[in-house]
């Protein structure tokens, strides 16, 4: 484009316009490199989470502000899953539905947390059990992380794992990775940077690493051939990772069954894929394992 | 230097759409696709006030919005609403643009570019995608993102309560 024909001013300010864009440009570029290149420990994850801090109180009282909007928002969407799978059922639904909606959604927190009481029972000499409300999704259905309302104020550290529940069952959702006083982040075993020990039941004690493979979908690799693999067959953590190091995650928390078992008549190990216990996005509220004893302290500081 | 008396609304606008954004949004989906308060906020303030103050917004905004919601991200959100709001504004430089293409259009192509580069994002990380989730998830926030994007862009034309500036060739000053 000319600018022979602008005005000194106008020449100006094109220039300054250019310039600060240019240097926005180049901010934002060298943010993401280095956010992405550091560790969770790093200055700017250090800013994140003091930011993150900062707005846990707006963000636990719009949570709760838009609670009945966010109700009646998901009665309003599974209607409209239900009309699409049974419109011939569409006025029965209508009724049932109305009827549901008054008791259901207590009934359903209820049982829910009902649930989250009573797992994990076997941890309880080296974890303490904190309840926590996710406070805060991503904005972006591309991230699997959640912020919950509680922090190292409640002995939530980085690393501790995190266990949610659901209608099939309750078992390990995902591990915090940042942790604030009064807030924490997060992350669900559906982010790819999460690898877990697992080991399968009924296997001869065969350990393998989970990873996923796509959105709500598992697998694990590492088992060996001869081990003994049936779908539906419970995985746990192993309390160790495949190659006999300390894992984060205390052995025996369920986390979800097998539903493929695939090998080749060569191969020496078999890849498993898995159904996960609990989908995360359905979750309003999880179960923090704060470490308390020195071993699940020591377990934790795993890099 | 005096500021100009509108840069507190800019301001303002654009802390409230952080906050809708990380506060209410997330929690409004359908199909797994949420609205995109925020590129509409951008979208609007680039269209009133230019493609600078478009893409300082946009970039600010973006980078507020990583730093308190929980994004695997820091800077990847604000360089695409800097790419909104400045294209938004470069465009309706052009004498007429505005009346040839709706907001409402400016809102969807803007949301297509912000999806876009997070899926490139994702691919970049080796981060796994499905490609029938992806297609729902993405058709879902840009039906969402028009559905409000006009109310948003009325709101915002109130708070600013001026016709646009199209700068730098057309400023009055210059004379």
């Amino acid at each position: 484009m000319s600018n022979s024909g602008q005005t000194p001013l106008a020449q100006r300010r094109v220039l300054a316009r250019r310039l600060i864009i240019g240097g926005l440009v180049v901010v934002c570029v060298m943010t993401l490199s280095v956010f992405a290149r550091e560790t969770n420990s790093g200055p700017l994850h250090g800013v994140q989470n003091i930011a993150g801090t900062v707005v846990t109180p707006l963000q636990e009282g719009t949570s709760r502000a838009i609670a009945p909007v966010r109700n009646a928002w998901g009665w309003f969407t599974d209607l409209l899953h239900a009309r699409d799978r049974a419109t011939q059922l569409a006025r029965e639904n209508q009724a049932l539905r109305t009827e549901l909606v008054q008791g259901q959604f207590g009934a359903e927190e209820q049982q829910r947390l009902a649930k989250l009481a009573t797992i994990g029972s076997e941890w309880r000499a080296d974890y303490s059990q904190v309840p926590a409300a996710i406070i805060g999704r991503s904005p972006s259905p591309w991230y699997e992380q959640v912020r919950i309302d509680k922090g190292t104020n409640d002995g939530v550290i980085v690393n501790s794992p995190v266990l949610g529940a659901a209608d099939v069952g309750a078992g390990l959702v995902g591990v915090v990775t940042q942790s604030g006083p009064v807030s924490a982040v997060v992350s669900f075993l559906s982010d790819p940077r999460t690898s877990v020990g697992v080991t399968i039941v009924n296997s001869d004690g065969g350990i393998g690493l989970l990873q996923p493979t796509a959105p709500g979908a598992f697998s694990i690799t590492g088992i060996p051939a001869q081990s003994p693999i049936a779908n539906g067959d419970p995985v746990m953590t192993a309390g160790f990772s495949r190659f006999g190091l300390q894992s984060i995650y205390p052995r025996g928390i369920p986390i979800g069954l097998i539903t493929g078992v695939g090998r080749g008549e060569v191969d020496v190990t078999q890849t498993v894929q898995m159904s996960p216990f609990v989908n995360p996005d359905s979750l309003a509220y999880l179960v923090v394992l704060a470490p308390k004893s020195v071993l699940a302290k020591q377990r934790a500081m795993t890099p | 230097m005096a500021v100009s008396p509108r840069v507190p609304a800019v301001i303002a606008i654009a802390l409230v759409a952080v906050l809708v954004q990380v506060c209410v949004m997330p929690f409004l989906t359908v199909a797994q696709g949420m609205p995109d308060f925020l590129v509409c906020a951008v979208v609007s303030v680039a269209l009133f006030r230019g493609a600078l103050v478009g893409a300082v917004v946009g970039a600010c905004a973006g980078m507020a919005v990583e730093l308190l919601a929980p994004v695997g991200t820091l800077g990847a959100l604000a360089l695409l609403y800097l790419a909104v709001g400045y294209g938004v504004g470069r465009f309706c430089d052009r004498e007429g643009a505005q009346e040839v293409l709706p907001v409402v259009l400016f809102c969807v192509i803007g949301e297509c570019v912000v999806q876009v580069g997070q899926i490139a994002m994702q691919v970049l990380l080796a981060r796994p995608l499905i490609a029938g989730d992806v297609v729902r998830e993405v058709l879902a926030a840009l039906i969402l993102t028009a559905l409000i994007a006009l109310p948003i862009h009325v709101i915002v034309r109130t708070v600013l309560r001026a016709p646009r500036v199209i700068e730098p060739y057309r400023m009055p000053s210059d004379g």
